[in-house]
């Protein structure tokens, strides 16, 4: 889902618009706080669990370097871009508030 | 997520913090671990700020947005605790912004300034996002002090962003609240021991000279501080 998104973007612009349209964009926007910062299994979840490895028998490295083959790396500043636009359009306080929370 | 990674960095060994914080042109990312991970760290601190564009426009126009039938309009206290967790996110990232120097970037800064502006049309929410600035439940001039005292990378950053958004939202503090502070920044301006604390040095100069421009506290305490600064020139 976060790759069709990615890619999405990546295509023309115009349909993440008519995604934003068509679905809520509270429910966008949830999804992808959560696909980025959740602790179970967002985008950046391994970057705490690096830092807390440093200086330990772990190799770190091989660890920093398996996140950059990750098929959605290259692609999140065009998800943070969706996430900036779903931010923008949600007028539900509630959700605002939880995306930011997370 | 922002918090457990601030977490995770202030908890590393002092020596190994700095490593990360030096920039070391003879490593690279093939090779060593930490330009590898600031790749990482700064992908992580790019895209949030993207996201948090979004969130400020949406706070910025959020009175006139409020329009479907089951929302309700913003009240102030809403857009500044909104304000306050967008800052609370730039403090637990501030280790790796600091790396881009004292304003880090345009969207970084644009982020920054527009949540302190709407923060600071609430003085009462301003006063407790100061006040929780600090992680930790000690109090925060003693945070502070230990902050001078260790040089940990982190606490530094953390130092260098109370200090700023303490410059900036000056005007708007209660004098009863910058009183108990005032050590805290002293220290900061005395402290010339370090050279890597010469950011912490400058920001703690301009939110002295932030609050004798208050002109209602401290006034007395002009030709004190002049002195002061001829000694810091002296010494540098």
């Amino acid at each position: 889902m976060l790759y069709s998104l990615a890619l999405m973007e990546h295509t023309t612009t115009a349909i993440t618009e008519n995604l934003l349209r068509a679905a809520t964009p509270e429910k966008l926007l949830l999804y992808l706080a959560d696909a980025f910062y959740s602790p179970i299994s967002g985008v950046f979840v391994d970057l705490p669990v690096i830092l807390t490895a440093i200086g330990t028998q772990t190799d770190t490295l091989s660890m920093v370097q398996q996140l950059d083959t990750r098929l959605i790396q290259p692609y999140t500043p065009r998800l943070a871009n969706i996430m900036s636009r779903a931010f923008t359009a949600v007028s539900n306080v509630q959700v605002f508030n939880l995306a930011l929370d997370k | 997520m922002t918090l457990s990674l601030h977490s995770a960095f202030a908890a590393l060994p002092e020596p190994t913090a700095q490593s990360f914080t030096s920039a070391d042109q003879s490593l690279t990312v093939q090779t060593d671990i930490f330009p590898a991970l600031w790749e990482n760290l700064k992908r992580l601190l790019f895209a949030t700020i993207m996201s948090l564009q979004g969130a400020i426009t949406n706070a910025i126009h959020a009175p006139r947005m409020r329009t479907a039938p089951f929302s309700r309009p913003l009240q102030i206290p809403e857009l500044a605790q909104q304000a306050s967790k967008i800052l609370a996110i730039l403090s637990t990232l501030a280790f790796v912004s600091v790396k881009f120097g004292s304003s880090a970037f345009d969207e970084w800064n644009f982020v920054y300034l527009a949540a302190i502006d709407i923060l600071t049309a609430y003085p009462a929410k301003t006063t407790t996002f100061i006040e929780s600035c600090t992680p930790g439940t000690l109090s925060l001039g003693y945070q502070l002090m230990i902050a001078v005292s260790t040089r940990h990378p982190c606490l530094k950053a953390d130092a260098l962003f109370f200090l700023d958004t303490l410059e900036q939202v000056i005007p708007v503090l209660p004098p009863s609240f910058i009183q108990p502070l005032l050590p805290v920044v002293e220290s900061y301006v005395s402290n010339l021991a370090d050279a890597s604390l010469r950011p912490q040095l400058e920001s703690a100069h301009s939110v002295f000279l932030a609050i004798l421009a208050r002109r209602d506290i401290v006034h007395d305490q002009i030709l004190p501080y002049v002195e002061k600064v001829y000694t810091v020139g002296h010494i540098l």
